[in-house]
């Protein structure tokens, strides 16, 4: 069934836009999950009374208070309005900790402004208080919170009011900040039996204390200035999630941990660049747009989601992503072992001319003291014209996919990268019969120097960014070029003197 | 690297506790400001930090955390103390705790914390609080 907004989606037109935090090939459109929808949110308490969740620091369980807040389209009165089209889809939402007075049994309704923005866009969104396990600072009780967050589904479906088609509890979304933004991966882990309803995942700055590994859609928004978990968890928690499904990640230059919240601040990791009503503004459109693919599957927000359209923002925010697509032909993403830089993962053979040291090294610190992967990927540097260009053992159709992608990063203070500045590269398809065409990485976007921190003292990271070149405009450009014989790929860097470089997940994608 | 505090932090910090008690001659709770970078651009309100004013510990049946092993059970009473997605943090002797638990009535004031099984004598206590700012007593395990 189509969302109502479906319509509006399309009809919104390519106006005219200013100028793209990315490249352009990459169009930025106003985008209808910017605004607020066209329903009347309102909210009401909800209270479930005792539960019992497992004991984080012993056998057995502890008994806590479960309740929240709901937010749905709703009435003049308040009442929930009857849905016209289709039932309304169900939206989890998993706060943050801050355990500190005033904010301790109030979280919940740190993310109204989210909420709001979500009811306004047709769901029935149902905020659950975690701080009944906030007291536990270690273990850090992420399981129970999986656990309730389970438990507020059980109480929804148990509602008179959401049932007879008011809300579709075969269409759920989970989102979470921070704790809250783990819980909800574990949520999935103990295997509810509405597993399969749970269409996707969408996480503000997660934690990563539990190191799951989902096979879930997954959508992450990570602050660069994020001063509470600034040890580069939500990276890992998007490597660890499975390839086999689509995830997107959006490290965001100017954001922190706390903005994300409705008033709190975290005076420890100081006043990050964009405002609050800025990081509301990112964090509304993102998730609205990530929900309804998530529950409807429509193809503009999955457009959104991998960035092949940008979104018209307020400001010319510098947002970067990394996105995985389900369907894709790998030609390349490092993983295979013995490690050899030599063979690509399609079982051709690689060209790495002019590298210098060149190795296929997992992403983390064992690499880079930036490194916060935990992926592995091919690094190297270049001090001359150097590439990268894999061999495909035989002839690649690629009929049927849109893209070829590669993922990159800079190293963080190495002498080969001049601090402050972005680097450069381009990109090459060869076919069979020797025709090619190359696009500079400017057509698509930006290739970045990691970004500043606040406080100045907290981890620089150097953050893989997904290039996704269109293959029309391959085509375009070498009309000969026969993309049913494709047989190399060549990633070359000899736009800039000088540069070291992490290269990932080398695919032609949906 | 927030989370567990790496281990050359903890030496620094250590070693800064170790003169500072030297400098003062006392084995009584006191507090230490985080020598935190502090951007000039950033306009920020101080908070107060962590105060202990009493520490306890008693023995309890050896029992499994999150995998690891405890048989002490302490309880520091003080103020100050809060957490956000870590801490506060509470090290024995220079490890970390196996588990800490705020109290869920008086968060601020009151711990429980679960020191690495077989831990004895007095040993040194410190509470840090997710801005760095910390704490130290001491306490017979």
């Amino acid at each position: 069934m189509r969302a109502p907004w479906l319509v509006s989606v399309a009809a919104v037109s390519a106006l005219a836009s200013w100028s793209s935090a990315q490249g352009p090939l990459v169009p930025t459109e106003p985008w209808v999950f910017h605004d607020p929808g066209p329903f009347q949110p309102k909210s009401q308490d909800w209270d479930d009374g005792q539960v019992d969740v497992t004991n984080p620091t012993g056998a057995g369980t502890i008994s806590v208070h479960h309740f929240g807040v709901a937010w749905y389209p709703g009435t003049d009165a308040g009442d929930i309005l009857p849905p016209t089209l289709h039932p309304y889809p169900l939206i989890i939402f998993a706060h943050g900790r801050f355990q500190q007075a005033p904010f301790i049994g109030q979280n919940h309704k740190q993310a109204t402004y989210l909420l709001q923005h979500l009811a306004s866009w047709g769901s029935v969104v149902l905020s659950v208080n975690l701080d009944v396990v906030g007291q536990f600072s270690t273990p850090a009780a992420i399981p129970q919170r999986g656990e309730l967050i389970n438990k507020t589904v059980e109480w929804a479906m148990a509602q008179p009011q959401f049932q007879g088609g008011v809300v579709d509890f075969t269409k759920i979304a989970y989102i979470g900040h921070s704790r809250g933004g783990e819980g909800i991966f574990a949520a999935v882990t103990q295997n509810p039996a509405w597993i399969n309803s749970i269409r996707g995942l969408g996480a503000i700055a997660p934690t990563n204390f539990q190191n799951y590994a989902v096979a879930k859609l997954a959508f992450q928004l990570y602050g660069a200035q994020d001063g509470d978990v600034n040890n580069g968890w939500p990276i890992q928690l998007h490597d660890q999630t499975s390839s086999d499904v689509p995830k997107g990640f959006r490290f965001i230059e100017g954001c922190n941990h706390f903005f994300f919240t409705d008033s709190i601040t975290f005076t420890g990791e100081g006043t990050p660049t964009y405002t609050r009503p800025q990081h509301h503004e990112i964090a509304e459109t993102y998730l609205a747009t990530f929900a309804s693919f998530a529950q409807f599957g429509d193809r503009p927000s999955y457009n959104r989601l991998t960035g092949d359209k940008e979104i018209q923002w307020s400001s010319p925010f510098k947002i970067h992503r990394i996105f995985n697509a389900a369907r894709k032909i790998v030609i390349d993403d490092f993983q295979q072992l013995p490690a050899d830089a030599l063979v690509n993962t399609a079982g051709g053979t690689n060209d790495l001319s002019g590298l210098l040291a060149p190795a296929e090294k997992t992403l983390d610190a064992s690499a880079a003291s930036s490194y916060f992967h935990k992926t592995r990927g091919l690094t190297g540097s270049w001090s001359s014209p150097a590439m990268y260009e894999a061999t495909l053992p035989t002839d690649l159709n690629t009929g049927g996919y849109g893209y070829v992608a590669v993922s990159l990063l800079q190293r963080y203070l190495s002498a080969s990268n001049p601090a402050g500045q972005e680097q450069r590269f381009d990109l090459t398809l060869v076919d069979a019969d020797g025709d090619s065409a190359t696009l500079d990485n400017l057509q698509v976007g930006p290739w970045p120097y990691p970004v500043a921190t606040i406080p100045s003292g907290a981890p620089k990271k150097s953050v893989l960014k997904t290039f996704r070149f269109p293959l029309s405009a391959f085509v375009a450009q070498t009309p000969a070029l026969d993309l049913t014989k494709l047989k190399k790929v060549r990633v070359s860097f000899d736009l800039t003197p000088t540069g070291e470089f992490a290269l990932d997940d080398v695919v032609i994608t949906q | 690297m927030r989370g567990p505090v790496s281990s050359i932090h903890r030496l620094t910090r250590l070693a800064a506790f170790a003169a500072l008690a030297a400098a003062i001659g006392t084995a009584g709770a006191f507090a230490v400001r985080s020598a935190r970078p502090t951007p000039s651009s950033r306009s920020e309100t101080v908070v107060d930090a962590p105060s202990v004013a009493n520490v306890t510990a008693s023995p309890i049946e050896p029992r499994a955390i999150d995998g690891k092993s405890a048989d002490r059970e302490v309880t520091i009473v003080g103020s100050g103390f809060f957490g956000t997605s870590f801490g506060p943090f509470v090290r024995f002797a220079g490890q970390n705790a196996v588990a800490v638990v705020m109290d869920a009535a008086d968060p601020a004031h009151k711990l429980v914390a679960y020191p690495p099984a077989g831990l004895r004598g007095h040993v040194e206590v410190v509470v840090e609080n997710p801005d760095r700012q910390s704490v130290r007593a001491f306490v017979d395990l």
